[in-house]
């Protein structure tokens, strides 16, 4: 390449805290390997990128050192992941993310995932069909918003819900492994303000998912009706989720939510027989009992333990109740005595192509 | 210097005028200063703050109507005396060489910090202050052709990018809709949003040069509803994309505001850079206008032959506007301030002028 500046820089960066101390780590492509000449293949995976790390005091700190290592100037504009660390998370994120706010060239559409292991690692991991890691991280992100499993934050969305009163942010957790190159998308990390307070599994973000964004998630598993033994797996293809708030008597506030599912049959491990209506009839319940029991196991498990109010139930109160919501002084503690009424209700449309 | 040796305006040019005008670095900062106070009944306050400008505008107009002859300054001299009509001339003068400098000052902050991050700030104001100076040189002719084909330099983009925007809205961060305060703050809004819509009083200088008078009226609405709507969907966008709480931690809501929207496909990224081209035209007019406002005014207060004898004069202080605030707080503080006295100036101005119609009795000229 003849000029600098068409260096295609992949700047991933990334934090992880060492006693008040953060390393930044920028992945940067190395444009030679990109290019590919006639005939060849192209490299990928490790050979196309290096990690670069800095350590200092905060992050502009980093930045500056990680600078000083690197001939050609870093554009944040070209960063597609923001990757840190769960510990770093845990302290609090506002303080590193504000670097990144600052920053005319750092896009706020890009991506900030929580990783599990150190963000170096996950960096560091390189997926066998990965021509360029940050992209791979990216698509997969992309993929999972579209198959409706993973819920779309893009940083500035995360910045959103950190200064907004009534909703505390989420971000996707990502676990690494570094021997087998798999990089797995592990749930989400649910945020307290700016601090990391816990996880959800993937299975509880697909209940958090259908309750808060009315988005449909994955697998739904039973048991088979006829049979009891066998299970059955139902894949949802309609999601109508009505919100409705309430005030109660002792003056709390009230959630009825009416989610309205339509599902086909996807798998199952006995050959029971849906034709008859009363066998689906009673599966439709089964999964409708079943879907109701894991979003309150959810919904239970986020406000007794946690305390965040990860749904955005505070910003309905401030839309829908204007009046109410000047008198709440601290919404944390009024979300401990929320509840939740939740109505849901199956209809299995198809059972696949085998009966 | 009568108006009308400067050659005519035609209705649409009029309005494009006033649409210019009012276009320009209200929209960069109006989202942040009105939900500071109104929260999410900002819309309502910039309908509000529409409502009043408007009113005002129809006023002038009226005034202006009876003297068709006359710009303000020439007729206010002889209805009251040439003090107290030479000062109120000179208070709107004044002001609108401020006004120039504080636009292309905000403006230019606005570049710095986010795209020109390492041009001085005074190469940016400069390089805007002689545009506007050869602007200035031309006639009102020339100044309402630029004004035509400029609108639709300074409304496609604006309403692009709030239409691409339109999809990003999370419904449930415009609600409620009347802001839930109640409706003192969104009165307080109203007057906040008026720097938005300052500049129509420009009008009152070009009202004699209209091809056809009879349409000032319809026209000047035309000119000043579009930038109202723009405004409105601008505060409803911005609300519905940030949020009240996040939008007082945005320095320039509207510029982060199309950073935040992904154009379809992965074709263009990075489209704000565009988008600030376009701005630097909205600008442009804006400043262009008023500073061209503020020359003639001069010109025919002191009764000069030629305004292109002021064109260069006039910079120096222009510039000095500029520069003057310290830092961003500052020219936050001085638009304010410039808000305050702008609105206090044009009403009493219009209180005054009717009053002294009324007591002399005269119900204005004829048209010659």
């Amino acid at each position: 390449m003849a000029l600098g500046l068409d260096l295609a820089e992949r700047t991933e960066t990334e934090n992880y805290e060492y006693i008040s101390m953060v390393k930044l780590t920028a992945q940067v492509a190395i444009p030679e390997k990109l290019s590919g000449g006639a005939g060849q293949p192209l490299t990928t995976g490790a050979e196309a990128v290096w990690n670069v790390s800095a350590i200092d005091r905060n992050v502009s700190m980093c930045y500056v050192n990680l600078q000083q290592r690197l001939q050609n100037e870093l554009f944040l504009g070209h960063t597609r992941v923001l990757v840190i660390s769960e510990d770093l998370a845990r302290e609090g994120l506002s303080r590193y993310m504000n670097f990144f706010r600052n920053n005319p060239e750092f896009r706020r559409l890009s991506y900030l995932l929580i990783s599990e292991n150190k963000a170096e690692d996950l960096l560091n991991t390189f997926p066998k069909t990965a021509n360029l890691q940050a992209i791979y991280l990216m698509n997969l992100i992309e993929d999972e918003i579209q198959r409706q499993t993973m819920p779309d934050l893009p940083f500035i969305e995360i910045a959103i819900r950190d200064v907004t009163s009534g909703v505390d942010p989420i971000a996707v957790l990502i676990s690494s492994d570094k021997e087998t190159g798999i990089i797995k998308y592990s749930g989400l990390a649910v945020f307290r303000g700016d601090r990391m307070v816990g996880k959800l599994d993937v299975e509880e973000t697909w209940s958090y998912l259908q309750l808060a964004e009315g988005k449909l998630s994955g697998l739904q598993v039973v048991r088979d009706v006829e049979s009891e033994i066998g299970r059955l797996s139902i894949v949802f293809k309609d999601l109508k989720r009505k919100m409705r708030l309430v005030l109660t008597e002792k003056g709390n506030f009230k959630f009825e939510c009416k989610l309205s599912f339509e599902g086909i049959i996807f798998s199952q491990e006995v050959p029971a027989v849906y034709t008859k209506e009363i066998y689906l009839d009673q599966l439709e319940n089964r999964v409708s009992t079943e879907v109701k029991r894991e979003i309150e196991t959810v919904f239970y498990k986020v406000q007794q333990k946690y305390n965040a109010d990860i749904f955005g139930f505070g910003e309905l109160v401030k839309a829908y109740m204007p009046e109410e919501w000047k008198r709440i002084e601290d919404w944390h503690e009024e979300f401990k005595k929320v509840e939740l009424e939740l109505d849901v209700e199956t209809i299995i449309r198809r059972s696949g192509m085998h009966m | 210097m009568a108006m009308k040796e400067h050659g005519k305006l035609t209705e649409r040019q009029f309005a494009g005028i006033i649409a210019n005008t009012l276009l320009g670095a209200g929209t960069l900062l109006l989202p942040r200063d009105i939900t500071a106070v109104s929260g999410t009944g900002a819309w309502l306050s910039v309908l509000i703050g529409g409502f009043i400008s408007i009113i005002l505008l129809l006023l002038l107009i009226n005034l202006g109507l009876r003297f068709p002859e006359e710009t303000i300054m020439e007729y206010g001299m002889r209805l009251t005396n040439k003090w107290i009509g030479g000062l109120i001339g000179i208070a709107f003068c004044t002001y609108w060489l401020f006004i120039t400098g504080i636009v292309v000052r905000i403006f230019s902050l606005m570049l710095v910090s986010s795209v020109l991050l390492r041009t001085p700030l005074e190469v940016i104001v400069i390089a805007m202050l002689l545009t506007v100076l050869y602007f200035s040189r031309s006639d009102l002719q020339i100044v309402g052709r630029v004004n035509e084909i400029y609108f639709v330099f300074v409304i496609l983009p604006i309403m692009y990018a709030l239409f691409l925007g339109l999809r990003e809205i999370n419904l449930i961060r415009v609600l409620p809709l009347t802001g839930g305060k109640g409706i003192m703050p969104i009165l307080k809004g109203g007057l906040k949003s008026f720097f938005s819509f300052l500049g129509f009083e420009i009008v009152a200088l070009f009202i004699p040069s209209l091809t056809t008078q009879k349409l000032a009226y319809n026209y000047s609405l035309k000119g000043i509803v579009t930038p109202l709507v723009a405004y409105i969907i601008t505060m409803i966008v911005s609300v519905g994309v940030f949020g009240v709480e996040e939008l007082q931690t945005l320095v320039w809501p509207t510029l982060e505001l199309i950073k935040v929207t992904p154009f379809p496909g992965l074709l263009l990224e990075r489209l704000e850079a565009v988008f600030i081209a376009f701005w630097v035209v909205a600008i442009f007019t804006t400043a262009a206008n008023v500073y061209y406002a503020s020359v003639v005014g001069f010109t025919q207060i002191f009764k000069l032959k030629e305004h292109k004898t002021l064109t260069l004069t006039l910079l120096p202080l222009a510039y000095l506007s500029a520069i003057l605030p310290d830092n961003l707080h500052d020219v936050f503080e001085y638009v304010d301030i410039v808000t305050k006295f702008a609105a206090g100036l044009i009403i009493t101005t219009i209180i005054i002028y009717f009053a002294a119609i009324f007591i002399k009795g005269r119900k204005g000229d004829e048209r010659s």
